[in-house]
């Protein structure tokens, strides 16, 4: 495996007085996909907050190519390092070419003019993300699907060599969701972009990442190839579910489907029976 | 389409937006020219062009010079100046919390410098200069006050301007019990500071508004670039590098010292540290934060309600009953759209 290029040391980090991540260690690997999973309130979010400098960790250490991000100078730090949050609001009006232009922001210095390398990085971002077309157009003006887009192109302007995002497919419909999951797969490939993104989508992170990390009561509990990580026991002591492994005959990863207490086939047996674990592929 | 062609494109589109916003600020500054002009000829009686000129030159032209040096320019330069500080402030907090409904004026910053200008006068019979320094520590006050109030994990947009409105409603109330207690002689003078106005202008009046003007207007200026990324959300400016909570503390202190020191100078002006910033932003276009563009609004806003309420109206009126007029039904309408979508504009 290529070197981490994003370690998070003994992280203990929360909010006024309430402590999500307790001394929670992790290494992202350098230019691979990683999906964050876990249930709601587990800390997924506050990982990357606190990873990408947005919150102060109250112990411990997040090291980007082996510097304290929270002692970096934060522009610095945003030359190397975006972060798409969940939701992002916009000014009312603002274009696409104007908004993704904002991602430049870092690379420009107080009395700074527009360069010639600033538009050629968001025409890049632009192209990359298929949002050329769109770029005198209003941002309200865009379906959900678009405007995601538009955020991820805004993050590729900052050019930075790694991208975290929060949910980045969030209310989107299912068609836009593959759609944004695989143009972060296309930069991946074509940038060498390292991207590490927090998601709901148990199938969806198991598809898209090289690398699945699975957390509960704010620490990693699995981390690790979808394959290794993405088990019925794994989904038993995450999410307190009883599930079942397949393999998805589309991307040969694996696939899980949850047993609820209605709609299972008759001739299933019952999940207490021990059956889902006959569906986990451990190692 | 490649990627060379794109950029381009990008870049003519640009720079026909700053031509465009350039031509707008022509625009109003030409408008300021034109107000002001008309305010410098127009009084009592009307004084032709040239003698104007003759007298802003410093000839001696009977008739016209006293008028002019003694009430008219001291009148339009201190509406100039403090509109323009109105403005600058109003855009800035606006800008900075994403609301409009953030300005000064309806957060409570006007009201506490009101309140304490208003206790000067009446309960310490004070004037001039202690009123203004009150005023303007009345104002840094309030600011700071609704600051540490509505801070939790950090200044949240909504929860400031709740508490700045209560806050706003106290110290009006606050001001109304200090004038229900004050004899006469004093309650004319603290009416007529409370109402906004121009009245009895001075030049040397113009010397505070052109200090604050230029230490307040350059923090803004340097801090500019940052609270436009502010404009994108708290996170995702931090994500872009912004230092959250020194341009925050910044602004505020410049924006409030700003309002604090017009308010000093020409009395809280109703609704122009309000109107200032979405007029701009509506001549301008959405892009960008409109600062430079809300000071001139501002400027000509004082300006033309003064001349309103002097000249066009058919008894005379304070430049704050001709400004409230407008202002008003312009935050009825925001705070029914707003209501309508259930965000923040």
């Amino acid at each position: 495996m290529t070197a981490a290029v994003l370690i998070a040391e003994h992280l203990v980090s929360g909010y006024a007085g309430r402590r999500v991540l307790a001394g929670l260690d992790l290494e992202i690997g350098r230019g691979r996909i990683t999906a964050i999973v876990g249930a709601n309130a587990c800390g997924k979010s506050t990982l990357l907050r606190t990873m990408s400098r947005l919150i102060a960790p109250e112990a411990g250490q997040v090291l980007l190519d082996g510097r304290s991000v929270h002692r970096m100078p934060p522009r610095a730090l945003a030359r190397q390092l975006g972060v798409l949050p969940q939701s992002p609001s916009a000014p009312e009006g603002i274009t696409v070419a104007e908004l993704v232009g904002m991602g430049r922001h870092p690379h420009q210095g107080v009395l700074a003019r527009w360069s010639r390398r600033d538009d050629e990085a968001v025409a890049a971002a632009l192209e990359a993300t298929g949002t050329a077309a769109l770029a005198e157009r209003g941002l309200d003006e865009l379906s959900g699907g678009q405007r995601q887009r538009v955020w991820i192109a805004m993050a590729l302007a900052q050019e930075t060599g790694v991208l975290l995002l929060d949910e980045p497919t969030t209310y989107l419909d299912i068609a836009h969701q593959i759609e944004v999951l695989d143009l972060l797969t296309d930069l991946n490939r074509a940038r060498a972009t390292t991207i590490v993104m927090v998601l709901h989508d148990l199938n969806l992170a198991a598809r898209y990442a090289d690398r699945l990390v699975a957390m509960a009561a704010g620490r990693v509990q699995a981390a690790g190839p979808p394959a290794e990580v993405l088990t019925a026991a794994m989904v038993r002591t995450v999410f307190g579910l009883e599930a079942r492994i397949l393999d998805d005959p589309v991307s040969g990863r694996p696939m899980m489907l949850p047993y609820g207490r209605h709609h299972a086939r008759p001739a299933e047996p019952a999940p207490a029976a021990g059956r889902a674990a006959t569906g986990a592929r451990a190692g | 389409m490649t990627a060379a062609p794109l950029s381009a494109g990008l870049a003519r589109l640009r720079r026909a937006r700053t031509r465009h916003r350039a031509r707008a600020s022509a625009a109003l500054a030409l408008a300021i020219l034109a107000v002001a002009a008309l305010t410098l000829s127009i009084g009592h009686t009307v004084t032709p062009p040239l003698d104007l000129l003759r007298a802003l030159a410093g000839a001696e032209v009977p008739g016209t010079s006293f008028a002019l040096h003694q009430l008219r320019l001291p009148r339009a330069v201190l509406s100039l100046l403090s509109g323009a500080a109105f403005g600058l402030g109003g855009a800035v907090f606006q800008t900075m919390l994403r609301n409009q409904l953030a300005s000064p004026d309806i957060v409570g910053i006007t009201s506490g410098a009101g309140a304490a200008a208003v206790a000067g006068i009446v309960l310490f019979s004070l004037s001039g200069a202690a009123v203004s320094l009150l005023a303007v520590g009345g104002g840094l006050g309030v600011a700071l006050l609704i600051y540490l109030l509505a801070w939790r994990d950090g200044v949240a947009g909504t929860r400031l301007i709740l508490v700045g409105i209560g806050m706003s409603a106290m110290l009006q109330s606050a001001t109304l019990y200090i004038l229900s207690k004050a004899p006469s002689w004093t309650l004319q003078e603290a009416t007529r500071w409370l109402a906004g106005s121009v009245n009895g202008a001075q030049l040397g009046q113009a010397l505070p508004l052109l200090a604050a003007l230029a230490v307040f207007g350059t923090a803004i200026f340097l801090a500019a670039r940052d609270l436009e990324a502010l404009r994108l959300g708290d996170d995702m400016a931090a994500a872009l590098g912004v230092r959250l909570g020194r341009v925050r503390l910044m602004a505020v202190l410049a924006a409030t010292g700003l309002v604090a020191v017009a308010t000093a100078m020409a009395g809280p002006v109703a609704f122009v540290a309000f109107l200032s910033g979405p007029v701009a932003s509506r001549l301008l276009g959405p892009g960008r934060a409109p600062f430079a563009a809300a000071a001139l609004t501002g400027a000509l806003l004082v300006l033309a309600a003064d001349f309103t309420g002097q000249v066009l109206l058919p008894s005379r009126y304070p430049v704050g009953v001709v400004t409230g007029l407008l202002g008003a039904p312009y935050l009825v309408y925001l705070v029914i759209r707003q209501n309508r979508r259930g965000t923040p504009t």
